[in-house]
C-alpha cells in the first residue's frame, strides 16, 4: 500500500476515526497493531511471517538481556543481531554477493553450479531491521528498559506510518507515546493533515515530475552536458522531494493520532559542507549509524586517524545499507572520503555570500554522488559522468516540452522557499487550514503526475 | 453529531474497502453502473472515439477522435461451407462476425479472459484454429498452459487437462492459508477510484485536467501517452523499456527461444487434439508499426527462428511495409481501424480459400 494511493487514503480515514473512537489505549494497540499487519501484507503478504518471527525473537531478547547479567546478556544481544542482520543479509546480499562471487570461482570451479536465488526483498527490512536491532541494543545498555507489554513491542516495529520508509525511530521516543493515551487535540490533526498535504504535494507533484526528466536523461545517450546536468541536478531535488515527502506523510499520519515521530530532514541542500549535509539529510539513519557503530567503534576518542578511519567505515556501511550494488558502495565511499578530507563550515557561522557559494559547491558535490546512486551500474554512472563534462557534444533534450520544464523549476523555487522560510506546519487559524487543504488538493490533483510510481527508498 | 459523523465515515471507508476488495462486490457495482447510459449521473465516461480517448478524457481534441468504422462484408466465394473455424482471440477480433469469413460452415470465438472456447470436432469437416493475440499481451500472458485451460475440448469444460498443469500456490508451503492473495486485491487502487471517483458528475475537472496537461504540456494523462508525431495515442506500458506489454523491452535470444518453444507446444498439442490446422497470428501493436525506433523486433524474430513450426497469419511485414502505416490503426485507441481489420481478414480467407475442397 503506497501512501500515494487511494488505498491508504480510504485506510488512513478509516483507522484513524477507529482510534479515536476507542476509549482505551489497550484497544488502540491492537487496533494499530492490526492495521499495520494489513499495511504490510498488502505489499506481499507472506513476508509477514518473517517480520513476525523477528518481532518474537527481538521481544524475547529484549526481557532475557534486560532480567539477566553477564555472558547471558551478551549472548541474547548477539542472538538479536545475527538473526536481524542475518536475515537482512539474506534477502539482501545473497544474489549480489553470488554474483560477485561467480565469476571470480568459475575458474578454479569450471563445472560448478553457482545458484541463483528467486527471493523478493521484503518491503522495508532494511527499516525495520534497523529500529528492532535499536531495541535490543538500547536495553542492553541499560538505557530502556525491556517492554513486556509484546503487542506493544510488536507496534514499536511495526507502527504502519512509519514501518517501510522509516524514520528509523529509538524506543525512548516511540514506546513511552505508544503506552499513553493521546487525547484527540484539534491542532495535532491540523498539523498532521498540513504535513500530510506536504509530503503528497512534494511526492506526486515535485518528484513524480522531475522523475520524467530524470528517467528521460538516464534512458537515452546523445544528449548534451547541460541536458545531463540538468538530469542529474534534477535528480537530487528528486529523490529529496521522494524521501522527505514520504517522512513528511509518515509524520503528519502519526501526528494526527497524537504520536511524535523524530525528524529525518532539515532543509539539506542548504548545507555548506558534506559533513552538514549528513547532520540534515536522512537524519535517522545517520544518527543510528553513529550511535551504534560509529561510537563503538572509538568515535572522536582515539586518533584523529582513527577517527578518519570510523567515519569511512560508517560511510561505506551506509552505502551496503542502501542497496546491494556496486553503485551504493562507490556512494557511501565517496561520502565517506569527501567528509573525512574537507573541512566542516557548517558549525561555523557566515556570510550570506559565503553560504550561497559554498552551499552551491556542496550542492554539486553532493550531485555528481548521486549519479552513482542513481544509476544502473558503476559503467552507467561513469558514461554518464563522462557525459556531463563532454562540452560541445550531444544535443539538449529533456524528455519536457518547454512550459514544463519550466513549472520544474518553479516547482522546485517553491519547494525551497516553503521548507527554509515557512517551515512550520501548523495553521492555527482554521479557515487559513481550510484554504491551505483546498489549494493543496487542487494542486496535488492538478499538477500531479499520477502513476504507479514507487516510493524510491521502498526498495532499502 | 461529531461522533455520528465519525461512524459513518467509518461504515463508508470499511464498504469503500471491501468493495474495493471482492472481485464479485466489485463486478456487481461495475456491471449496474457500466450499462447506465452518459446522462446518468453516477454511470460512468464512455467514449465512442476510441478506447485511449476514454482512458486519457481526451474526448475534446479533435486529433485522436477515431470511432469504430469496421464495414464487413461477405466474401464472394463461400459457396462450399467445409469448415469448422475456431478462434481463440481478443478485442480485435469481438466485432467480426461469422460472414466474415470465407466457406465457414460453423464459427466459434472464445475470448480471452471472457469465454473459454470448447470445440467437438466434426471430422467430416475441416477443422481450422486461429489462435489471435494482441503482441502486447503475447509475451506476458501467452503461455502454453493457460491457452491449454482455456481452449479444451467439450467435455472438459476446460478443467480435466488444465488440472495437469495446476499452478502450485507459493503460499501453501509457508503454511498460509490459500486464497488469502485474494485479500489483498491487486487492482484495489483502480476500483476504488472506479468505485469513488468514476461517476459523470465529476468528469469536468477530469477533463480540464487532461486538456491542461495536453494543451500545456503535450501529454496524454494517466496511462496514456502521445505518439512523437502527436497523432496517435499510445498506452504507456508499450512505450517503456522495461514493461512486458512494451514493444520497447529488449529481449534476448533466449526468451525468444523459450516462445518459440511454447508456440511449438501449442501447436503440436492442437494438432494431436485433431485439427487439421492451427495458426497463430498476432496483430502487431500500434508502437511497432507507427513508431519503431526502439523496437525490439519481437515479431520479426519469432517468425524467422528456426525452430517455429507453427504457421503464422503474419501481419507485420505487410504492416511495416505499407506507405502510410498510420492509415492502419485509430489514432486515439489500442485497436486497428477498419483497413487494418480488412488486410487481416484477408490474410485469413486465403488461408481458408486455399484448401478449401480438400475434405
Amino acid at each position: 500500500m503506497l501512501f500515494n494511493s487511494l488505498q491508504f487514503l480510504v485506510f488512513f480515514m478509516v483507522v484513524t476515526l477507529l482510534y479515536y473512537r476507542m476509549p482505551q489505549q489497550k484497544q488502540r494497540v491492537w487496533l494499530l497493531l492490526i492495521a499495520s499487519c494489513y499495511f504490510y501484507m498488502s505489499f506481499v503478504p507472506k513476508y509477514l511471517l518473517i517480520l513476525a518471527g523477528t518481532i518474537v525473537i527481538d521481544y524475547v531478547a529484549g526481557i532475557v538481556i534486560g532480567s539477566s547479567e553477564g555472558r547471558k546478556r551478551k549472548a541474547w544481544l548477539t542472538v538479536s543481531i545475527i538473526v536481524n542482520v542475518g536475515i537482512l543479509v539474506f534477502f539482501k546480499y545473497t544474489n549480489f554477493f553470488l554474483d560477485t562471487v561467480a565469476p571470480a570461482i568459475k575458474p578454479l570451479f569450471p563445472h560448478a553450479h553457482i545458484p541463483y536465488l528467486d527471493i523478493v526483498l521484503p518491503i522495508g527490512l532494511s527499516f525495520h531491521t534497523f529500529q528492532a536491532m535499536s531495541y535490543t541494543i538500547e536495553v542492553y545498555r541499560g538505557k530502556q528498559p525491556p517492554e513486556r507489554n509484546f503487542i506493544v513491542y510488536a507496534l514499536y516495529v511495526m507502527f504502519y506510518p512509519q514501518l517501510v520508509a522509516g524514520p528509523i525511530e529509538r524506543p525512548q521516543n516511540i514506546l513511552p507515546q505508544l503506552h499513553e493515551r493521546k487525547e484527540y487535540k484539534w491542532d495535532n490533526v491540523k498539523e498532521g493533515l498540513a504535513r500530510m498535504l506536504w509530503g503528497f504535494f512534494k511526492k506526486v507533484v515535485i518528484a513524480d515530475r522531475l522523475s520524467l526528466v530524470v528517467d528521460y536523461a538516464y534512458g537515452h545517450t546523445g544528449l548534451s552536458p547541460w541536458a545531463m546536468w540538468v538530469g542529474a541536478m534534477f535528480y537530487s531535488f528528486q529523490i529529496y522531494c521522494d524521501f522527505s515527502g514520504y517522512s513528511d506523510i509518515a509524520l503528519g499520519a502519526a501526528r494526527v493520532m497524537g504520536v511524535k515521530l523524530m525528524e529525518n530532514f532539515k532543509q539539506p541542500y542548504i548545507s555548506r559542507s558534506i559533513t552538514e549535509f549528513w547532520t540534515r539529510w536522512h537524519i535517522s539513519l545517520s544518527s543510528w549509524f553513529r550511535d551504534y557503530v560509529y561510537i563503538p567503534l572509538g568515535g572522536s576518542r582515539k586518533s584523529e586517524i582513527r577517527r578518519k578511519i570510523n567515519v569511512f567505515i560508517v560511510f561505506l556501511l551506509s552505502g551496503i545499507w542502501h542497496g546491494a550494488n556496486f553503485t551504493f558502495i562507490i556512494w557511501g565511499m565517496l561520502h565517506g572520503l569527501l567528509v573525512t578530507l574537507l573541512p566542516n563550515r557548517g558549525s561555523k557561522k557566515a556570510r550570506l555570500w559565503s553560504a550561497v557559494l559554498f552551499g552551491i559547491i556542496n550542492f554539486l558535490v553532493v550531485t555528481l554522488c548521486w549519479v552513482f546512486f542513481r544509476a544502473q551500474s558503476v559503467g552507467v554512472a561513469i558514461s554518464y559522468l563522462k557525459g556531463m563534462f563532454a562540452i560541445g557534444k550531444g544535443v539538449t533534450f529533456y524528455g519536457l516540452n518547454t512550459m514544463e520544464m519550466w513549472l520544474c523549476v518553479l516547482l522546485v523555487g517553491i519547494l525551497m522557499v516553503r521548507e527554509y522560510k515557512f517551515r512550520r506546519h501548523l495553521i492555527r487559524s482554521d479557515a487559513g487550514f481550510a484554504a491551505y487543504c483546498a489549494v493543496m488538493v487542487a494542486a496535488c490533483y492538478f499538477l500531479g503526475v499520477f502513476g504507479e510510481n514507487q516510493f524510491i527508498y521502498f526498495q532499502f | 453529531m461529531k461522533k455520528i459523523l465519525s461512524w459513518i465515515c467509518i461504515v463508508f471507508g470499511l464498504a469503500v474497502l471491501v468493495f474495493g476488495t471482492s472481485s464479485e462486490l466489485f463486478n456487481f457495482v461495475h456491471g449496474k453502473k457500466y450499462y447506465q447510459n452518459n446522462k446518468s449521473w453516477w454511470g460512468e465516461h464512455h467514449s465512442d472515439n476510441g478506447d485511449l480517448v476514454n482512458m486519457a478524457y481526451l474526448d475534446d481534441i479533435n486529433t485522436f477522435r477515431s470511432p469504430k468504422d469496421y464495414v464487413f462484408t461477405t466474401p464472394a466465394d463461400t459457396g462450399a461451407k467445409n469448415i469448422d473455424l475456431y478462434v481463440w482471440g481478443d478485442s480485435y477480433l469481438e466485432d467480426v462476425p461469422e460472414k466474415a469469413f470465407a466457406h465457414v460452415a460453423n464459427y466459434h470465438f472464445g475470448r480471452t479472459y471472457y469465454e473459454e472456447l470448447h470445440y467437438k470436432l466434426d471430422k467430416s469437416k475441416r477443422n481450422v484454429l486461429i489462435i489471435e493475440t494482441s503482441e502486447r499481451f503475447a509475451r506476458p500472458y501467452f503461455s502454453y498452459r493457460s491457452i491449454y485451460n482455456s481452449v479444451s475440448r467439450e467435455k472438459d469444460t476446460g478443467t480435466a487437462i488444465g488440472a495437469t498443469f495446476k499452478v502450485t500456490n507459493s503460499y501453501a508451503a509457508l503454511g498460509i492459508n490459500v486464497g488469502i492473495e485474494d485479500f489483498f486485491e491487486g487492482h484495489i487502487n483502480q476500483n476504488l477510484e472506479f468505485l469513488l471517483f468514476n461517476y459523470n458528475f465529476l468528469n469536468k475537472p477530469r477533463f480540464l485536467k487532461a486538456d491542461m496537461n495536453y494543451l500545456l504540456f503535450n501529454r496524454g494523462s494517466g496511462n496514456v501517452v502521445i505518439s512523437d508525431n502527436g497523432r496517435n495515442l499510445f498506452i504507456k506500458e508499450t512505450i517503456l523499456p522495461k514493461h512486458g506489454y512494451s514493444s520497447y523491452q529488449v529481449l534476448p535470444n533466449s526468451d525468444i527461444d523459450w516462445f518459440v518453444k511454447e508456440f511449438d507446444s501449442v501447436y503440436d498439442h492442437y494438432k494431436a487434439e485433431g485439427f487439421d490446422e492451427v495458426y497463430l497470428s498476432v496483430i502487431p501493436t500500434p508502437v511497432t508499426i507507427l513508431q519503431p525506433a526502439r523496437y525490439n523486433h519481437f515479431l520479426p524474430r519469432v517468425s524467422a527462428h528456426p525452430n517455429m513450426n507453427m504457421p503464422l497469419i503474419d501481419l507485420y511485414p505487410i504492416f511495416k511495409s505499407d506507405a502510410n502505416p498510420s492509415r492502419l490503426y485509430r489514432s486515439g485507441d489500442t485497436h486497428w481501424n477498419n483497413n487494418g481489420m480488412q488486410i487481416w481478414l484477408g490474410m485469413v480467407n486465403e488461408v481458408l480459400r486455399k484448401e478449401s475442397g480438400m475434405h
